[in-house]
């Protein structure tokens, strides 16, 4: 008789929890009808493993500003209902790397960007839209921040405002802080983003002769 | 524009009309062999045959009768590598005969890097290599470790399956600004999205490009990971590498 | 192509298996899995993760046979890894954690020469190749004849990689072709005893892995030192031998068509219909749904489609292309025999 279940779609998948004995953690997600649920599983029975499993979605719930259920501690949503597909398994992926009982803390909305040496804060703006500041020079300042937001839109799947490069918006319209500020240090450093950044800051240049490619 | 009668080799010749199908690799191999002197085609010949022992011999006669080092390493041993690249590309030949010509080009290389460290060059970067954790192979690896150096590069090997620790170790120590990953198995390839988280969490994302490679990743696998760049064989890796590094070939 | 499915009555798995490795009518295209569907999950649920997996019959034996009571499918392979008769034969392997697989350490060959091979006396007693008989005895005792029980046994090309090194034997094939074939003829004897000894178990075919992949060698160079081979192993292991090779096939499928083995396992680089009609019926297919950006990274309706492709082009049995990744989501393994099911549901 089979023993695996059909949880959903899984998201995110830990292969082996160094604070638990190895088991595996799984993040699966379920539609229903107020919207998107999430679920926390292992397929082990060792000991230990549940309480790690609540651990987890606790940990979820602080980091991601998840709501859950007493009668079902494992089992947590967004207040907004949403999907959050990337962020939702990005929360997952940094609550597996806290030992169970670790001081559960949000994180700031404020980082220190090593490369351009500027401390950069995001701010709700309300309805979901965030606005990115960044102290020092103004030279270079402008590219930064986009470069974050558009690790932010990507990290998060976050909507870039037509009007200003430092503003991105929850398609959801409501604010995550939380989210926020797990994604900040990923921001700083999406690859594809930065790739994107300097092809089209490299268009329009006219090359001299030896500086183009062979 | 150089033709392909300047070039006196008969057989790179050959090699030339025969293999090598794109018009800009084609004008590109062609402008490089008319230039070289009939001594270093000769070595590029045996090079493509997979003839260690005649690549040997005519590297250490050529460098005994003054022809430089640079001259005897790009005019014979990587033009000669580089039709056996494209060869390689479109499956004219395999890996077989490819590990038999990077064995010519290491007979060759034996004579030549000592004079190149000796001589105090710079070179055209670091750069870290390894095949990641979990995985043991590594001709692939080796092939671009070769390559790179031959085109001037100084590459720290740091073997097969190598944890993301040890990638970090090596990029500290060494302050290399470029590292290679290769995995050759399905179910390493995660372990180059493992090795790049670790670098963010250590936050050393971007002290460092990351190139990826091995015969089953591919672009957009390269792109989920959030690597710098993917070089789908040897001579791409070198490409890659110098684009990365924004220098120029020598 | 038409669906050899008409008229026949309900079979068991091990049935279902066994007629479409010889081309005979099946009632339903069967689900097989040549090589393994092992998964961290399905470790877990278990509790059989590696590496023990590979070397403890009991765990060995509770991990595969969840391929069939869990994923539905209608063969059952305990041989995870290909790392069991180079063990027995001397080779250092890097067993690696529950998230990896076991691996040879082939920079560190045992052998170089032809007088170097030596078949050991406990070849079939070590403790890696007993967990293989092992296992395949406490599944044929659990499930009786109920679903296929696929043994496997390593080709002599994928030895000599293991124990001469991968490096050292490609230059080997073209330095000397001579030695090269002295080497094989040697190794394929592991080949045949191993395989004896699962069949002697209760294996009802074998998946006989040998690496000359499309992405290393020519298909020249399998006609060449390949073919013969397995036709004789063929004659001399009298169960359905499945060849497996990963990677670019096509270009060898009309030689590997002619060694009378029952059927071939085959890549996702390798599309469904050119290779059924270079095969052209005289050997099975197995295959051929992509691991690595399909099973591993996307969803079910992906795999659906190549299912699909897969029944589409007459391909005898479906299944993944080769060892999953570790990772691969319990859903989309599921959906292989759901997809199956429904392909023949929408035919009929």
């Amino acid at each position: 008789m089979a023993r695996t279940v059909d949880i959903g779609e899984r998201l995110e998948l830990v292969p082996m929890d160094q604070h638990c004995r190895n088991i595996s953690l799984a993040l699966y997600r379920q539609q229903i009808d107020a919207g998107s649920q999430f679920v926390v599983h292992t397929y082990s029975g060792l000991e230990g493993a549940r309480q790690r499993v609540e651990f987890v979605a606790r940990a979820m719930g602080v980091l991601g500003g998840m709501d859950s259920s007493s009668r079902d501690p494992v089992r947590l949503w967004f207040p907004c209902h949403a999907q959050h597909k990337m962020a939702v398994r990005r929360i997952f992926l940094e609550a597996c790397k806290l030992p169970s009982g670790e001081t559960l803390m949000v994180r700031p909305l404020t980082i220190l960007d090593k490369k351009s040496n500027r401390t950069i804060t995001a701010a709700s703006l309300g309805n979901g839209i965030y606005g990115l500041e960044a102290d020092g020079d103004e030279e270079g300042k402008a590219g930064r921040i986009s470069a974050v937001a558009g690790g932010l839109v990507k990290l998060g799947e976050m909507i870039p405002s037509s009007e200003s490069a430092e503003r991105i918006a929850f398609s959801c319209g409501q604010p995550h802080d939380s989210i926020i500020g797990l994604l900040l240090i990923r921001a700083l450093n999406v690859r594809a983003v930065l790739r994107e950044q300097e092809i089209v800051a490299s268009r329009g240049i006219l090359s001299a002769p030896s500086a183009q490619k062979e | 524009m150089a033709a392909i009668s300047d070039i006196g080799n008969e057989f790179i010749r050959q090699e030339i009309e025969e293999y090598i199908e794109r018009p800009e690799e084609r004008a590109r191999t062609i402008a490089t062999f008319a230039k070289a002197r009939p001594e270093m085609q000769i070595i590029a010949a045996a090079l493509i045959d997979g003839d260690n022992e005649t690549v040997d011999r005519l590297t250490r006669e050529a460098l005994a009768a003054g022809i430089e080092a640079l001259e005897v390493m790009d005019y014979g041993l990587i033009a000669g590598m580089g039709i056996v690249g494209i060869k390689f590309r479109q499956n004219f030949i395999f890996v077989p005969e490819v590990l038999a010509c990077a064995r010519a080009m290491k007979a060759g290389m034996a004579h030549i890097e000592p004079i190149l460290s000796a001589s105090g060059i710079d070179p055209l970067g670091k750069v870290i290599m390894g095949t990641v954790k979990g995985d043991l192979h590594d001709i692939g690896k080796n092939l671009c470790i070769m390559m790179l150096r031959g085109a001037g590069f100084e590459v720290i090997d740091l073997g097969v399956d190598t944890a993301p620790d040890r990638f970090i170790e090596a990029v500290e120590e060494h302050r290399a600004p470029l590292m290679g990953m290769s995995a050759l198995l399905t179910t390493t390839m995660p372990n180059m999205g493992k090795t790049i988280e670790a670098f963010i969490d250590a936050d050393l994302r971007d002290e460092i490009k990351i190139m990826v490679g091995g015969a089953p990743v591919t672009q957009e696998f390269a792109d989920d990971m959030g690597a710098d760049g993917y070089g789908k064989d040897a001579l791409a890796c070198v490409e890659l590498a110098k684009s990365l590094l924004g220098v120029r070939a020598r | 192509m038409e669906s050899r499915v008409d008229r026949v009555p309900v079979m068991n798995s091990r049935r279902r298996v066994l007629a479409a490795l010889r081309r005979e009518p099946v009632d339903r295209t069967p689900v097989c899995n040549p090589t393994s569907v092992a998964t961290v999950e399905l470790m877990d649920l278990v509790d059989a993760p590696f590496p023990e997996a590979n070397r403890v019959p009991e765990l060995m034996a509770r991990l595969a046979a969840t391929g069939y009571t869990e994923l539905g499918f209608d063969s059952i392979m305990p041989v995870f890894t290909i790392i069991q008769e180079s063990s027995a034969l001397g080779c250092k392997i890097q067993w690696e954690q529950k998230d990896n697989w076991p691996t040879v350490k082939m920079r560190e060959p045992i052998w170089h020469n032809v007088e170097d091979i030596r078949i050991p006396s406990d070849l079939l007693t070590h403790q890696d190749t007993r967990c293989v008989t092992e296992a395949i005895r406490i599944l044929r005792q659990e499930f009786g004849d109920e679903v296929a029980i696929i043994g496997k046994t390593m080709g002599p090309w994928s030895l000599g990689y293991h124990c001469f090194g991968v490096e050292p034997f490609l230059l080997m094939s073209l330095d000397d072709p001579g030695k090269t074939k002295a080497c094989l003829d040697r190794m394929k004897e592991v080949t045949i005893q191993f395989g004896l000894a699962q069949i002697e178990a209760g294996a009802d075919a074998l998946t006989l892995p040998d690496h000359a992949t499309g992405d290393l060698v020519s298909g020249e160079y399998y006609a060449r030192y390949l073919r013969d081979l397995h036709i004789e192993f063929a004659e001399r292991l009298p169960v359905p031998l499945i060849l497996h090779i990963c990677g670019k096939t096509v270009d060898r499928m009309e030689y590997i068509a002619q060694t009378g083995m029952a059927a071939f396992h085959y890549d996702s680089k390798n599309d469904p219909t050119e290779s059924m009609r270079i095969v052209h019926n005289r050997i099975s297919l197995v295959g051929n749904i992509n691991n690595p950006e399909t099973l591993f990274s996307k969803g079910p309706e992906q795999v659906r489609r190549e299912v699909y492709k897969n029944l589409d082009a007459g391909v005898q049995l479906v299944g993944p292309e080769c060892a999953i990744p570790l990772q691969t989501t319990i859903e989309n393994l599921k959906e292989i025999p759901k997809a199956v099911r429904d392909w023949h549901r929408e035919k009929q």
